[in-house]
């Protein structure tokens, strides 16, 4: 009998911000499964108009599908042209094999001075999780089930570097060998 | 005929975005940036395979979103079409009466060079005197303005000659915009401050400054008798006469004075004898002496007393009732023209502005469009005989 325990850590958040007035987030479902289709999002929280651009490195096990907005593709990178737009959604299809992976990149605030960065890890399992969700403002501690759960990458402006980390998950499964 | 639906098939997905490798390019075609034009640029600069800057895409984005991508157009004063594709982010003003519009039009933070004569004004424009200096609207230093890179220069209509400012910048290969626009007559105030607004996105304050002219002009309309008083217009010297097309010219009539050189245009030297067959009720005389930074008032009463006691004058009406007066040029003839409209407008007819005091109108203009700590009671002296 071998008892299989898996772990999978998710989040992880990597937030600059400059002068810009905008937050801008990435928006990822924590966990996918092999073969499967989802999409992230990148939300821009400030007050039309806006023009930003975006460039994300994706993981070469990645295949993008789609964007909501003008995109073009050079090797692993997407970049992305959101044009008085506060939401648009990007369509992958996940790998089949397992594993976590992370989405990293930058927006640039095309109207003011503002840049920043943009991370967010994805797990591409096999299993349904549980995950624990630990919000670092206040060291409360929230447990949620879910199949998807979505992973938050914010921003806080007007801080040089901000980290927000990092629930932990463990979802423990038993599998029965011969 | 295959193939030519081929070609044309080919032809039409290359129309679809071109890419722009100069930031002209985005005019290109229809002469303005489209939402995918600037997607184009924009998704090119994030991968890292633009050939335009990042302040350049930033320009383009400005252009689309506040300009609905086109680029922005006027004619300025010395006739020209002037053509606009980015913001306006560096100017050179290469005189103080442009200098004193920006600043009522909330740009001062756009200006990088003055005048000479400019960087004298510590008074009147206490943080615009402190910039590098680039000569005068008479002779201005080319090297100085190009090593400040302005996206534009402003300079008077007359002044100076084109062979000094835009021949010596098409020479150098250079594009900078040379606007004309004086901001010292009365007669064209108003269109000059709403076009330079509009160009540098200031309507709202252009707004507000037109209003405000309107303001004391329609009232000194309201108030001009059927019958004119005579008025001769000078500066300089006496015999100096500022016929029509000058500022003084134009504030004497708009402040309902019947200006004795009506028809006779531009400066120029007439002969005693002339002025005294004009007869003249009022006599106005424009001074360079005077203004903003000085209290001493010894200067424009020089001035005066150079008419009153020029021979043969003394039985000109004006000399004779004692209706000679002396204004500072940074008071009539700048963007501070409607104090000076209702300050003359008071001297031709002082029995209909009993209720209007000019000082307190002036007081206004320095509060609320200079926006400097200067109080006109105490500072300064603007006219002869004082107010």
């Amino acid at each position: 009998m071998k008892n299989l325990f898996v772990a999978i850590v998710i989040v992880c958040i990597l937030c600059t911000s400059t002068t810009s007035a905008l937050r801008v987030e990435i928006k990822t479902p924590s966990v996918v499964f092999p073969n499967e289709k989802f999409n992230i999002s990148i939300e821009i929280d400030g007050n039309l108009p806006t023009v930003v651009g975006v460039a994300l490195n994706v993981p070469k096990e990645f295949t993008l599908i789609n964007c909501s907005t003008p995109y073009k593709v050079l090797g692993n990178s997407v970049s992305l042209a959101i044009i008085n737009d506060t939401r648009v959604e990007c369509t992958f299809k996940a790998p089949s094999n397992e594993g976590t992976f992370t989405f990293d990149g930058k927006w640039v605030d095309m109207l003011n001075e503002g840049e920043g960065k943009l991370e967010a890890s994805i797990s591409v399992s096999k299993v349904t999780a549980t995950q624990i969700t630990t919000t670092t403002a206040t060291f409360t501690t929230t447990i949620i089930t879910t199949t998807h759960p979505t992973a938050t990458t914010k921003q806080t402006p007007g801080f040089e570097f901000v980290t927000a980390v990092l629930p932990i998950s463990l979802i423990a499964l038993r599998r029965w060998l011969r | 005929m295959r193939k030519v639906f081929i070609a044309l098939i080919l032809l039409i997905s290359c129309i679809g975005v071109v890419s722009a490798n100069d930031y002209m390019d985005l005019f290109k075609g229809d002469n303005r940036i489209t939402e995918k034009e600037l997607a184009n640029v924009i998704t090119d600069y994030m991968l890292g395979s633009s050939t335009l800057s990042l302040n350049e895409i930033r320009d383009a984005s400005y252009v689309y979103i506040h300009w609905n991508g086109e680029p922005k157009s006027i004619v300025d004063s010395a006739n020209r079409t002037i053509t606009i594709y980015k913001p306006i982010k560096r100017i050179v003003a290469l005189h103080s009466d442009a200098v004193e519009a920006l600043v009522v039009l909330g740009a001062k933070n756009k200006v990088v060079g003055v005048s000479k004569y400019t960087k004298e004004s510590k008074r009147q424009f206490p943080e615009l005197s402190k910039l590098p200096s680039v000569g005068s609207c008479f002779d201005p230093d080319i090297e100085a303005i190009v090593s400040l890179n302005p996206d534009v220069v402003i300079s008077y209509v007359r002044w100076p000659d084109p062979s000094k400012l835009e021949k010596k910048f098409k020479l150098l290969g250079l594009n900078i915009t040379v606007i004309r626009f004086d901001f010292y007559k009365g007669s064209t105030m108003k269109e000059e401050i709403e076009k330079l607004g509009y160009l540098l996105d200031k309507e709202e304050n252009a707004s507000k400054y037109i209003k405000w002219f309107d303001k004391y002009e329609n009232l000194v309309k309201s108030r001009i008798p059927e019958k004119k008083v005579k008025v001769y217009t000078c500066g300089g010297k006496p015999l100096r006469a500022f016929g029509e097309g000058t500022g003084l010219y134009d504030l004497s009539v708009m402040a309902g004075g019947d200006n004795v050189l009506k028809g006779r245009e531009g400066y120029f030297d007439v002969d005693p004898e002339q002025v005294i067959v004009w007869t003249p009720d009022v006599i106005l005389r424009w001074s360079y002496a005077g203004g903003y930074e000085t209290d001493d008032i010894s200067g424009m009463k020089t001035d005066y007393e150079e008419i009153v006691n020029q021979p043969g004058f003394e039985n000109i009406p004006a000399v004779k009732n004692g209706r000679v007066y002396v204004m500072s040029a940074d008071l009539a003839t700048a963007p501070s023209f409607p104090v000076a409209l209702v300050t003359v407008a008071k001297w031709l007819y002082p029995d209909r502005y009993s209720d209007i005091n000019p000082k307190e109108i002036f007081q206004e203009y320095i509060d609320n469009f200079l926006h400097i700590n200067y109080n006109v009671s105490e500072q300064g002296s603007f006219v002869y005989p004082k107010w």
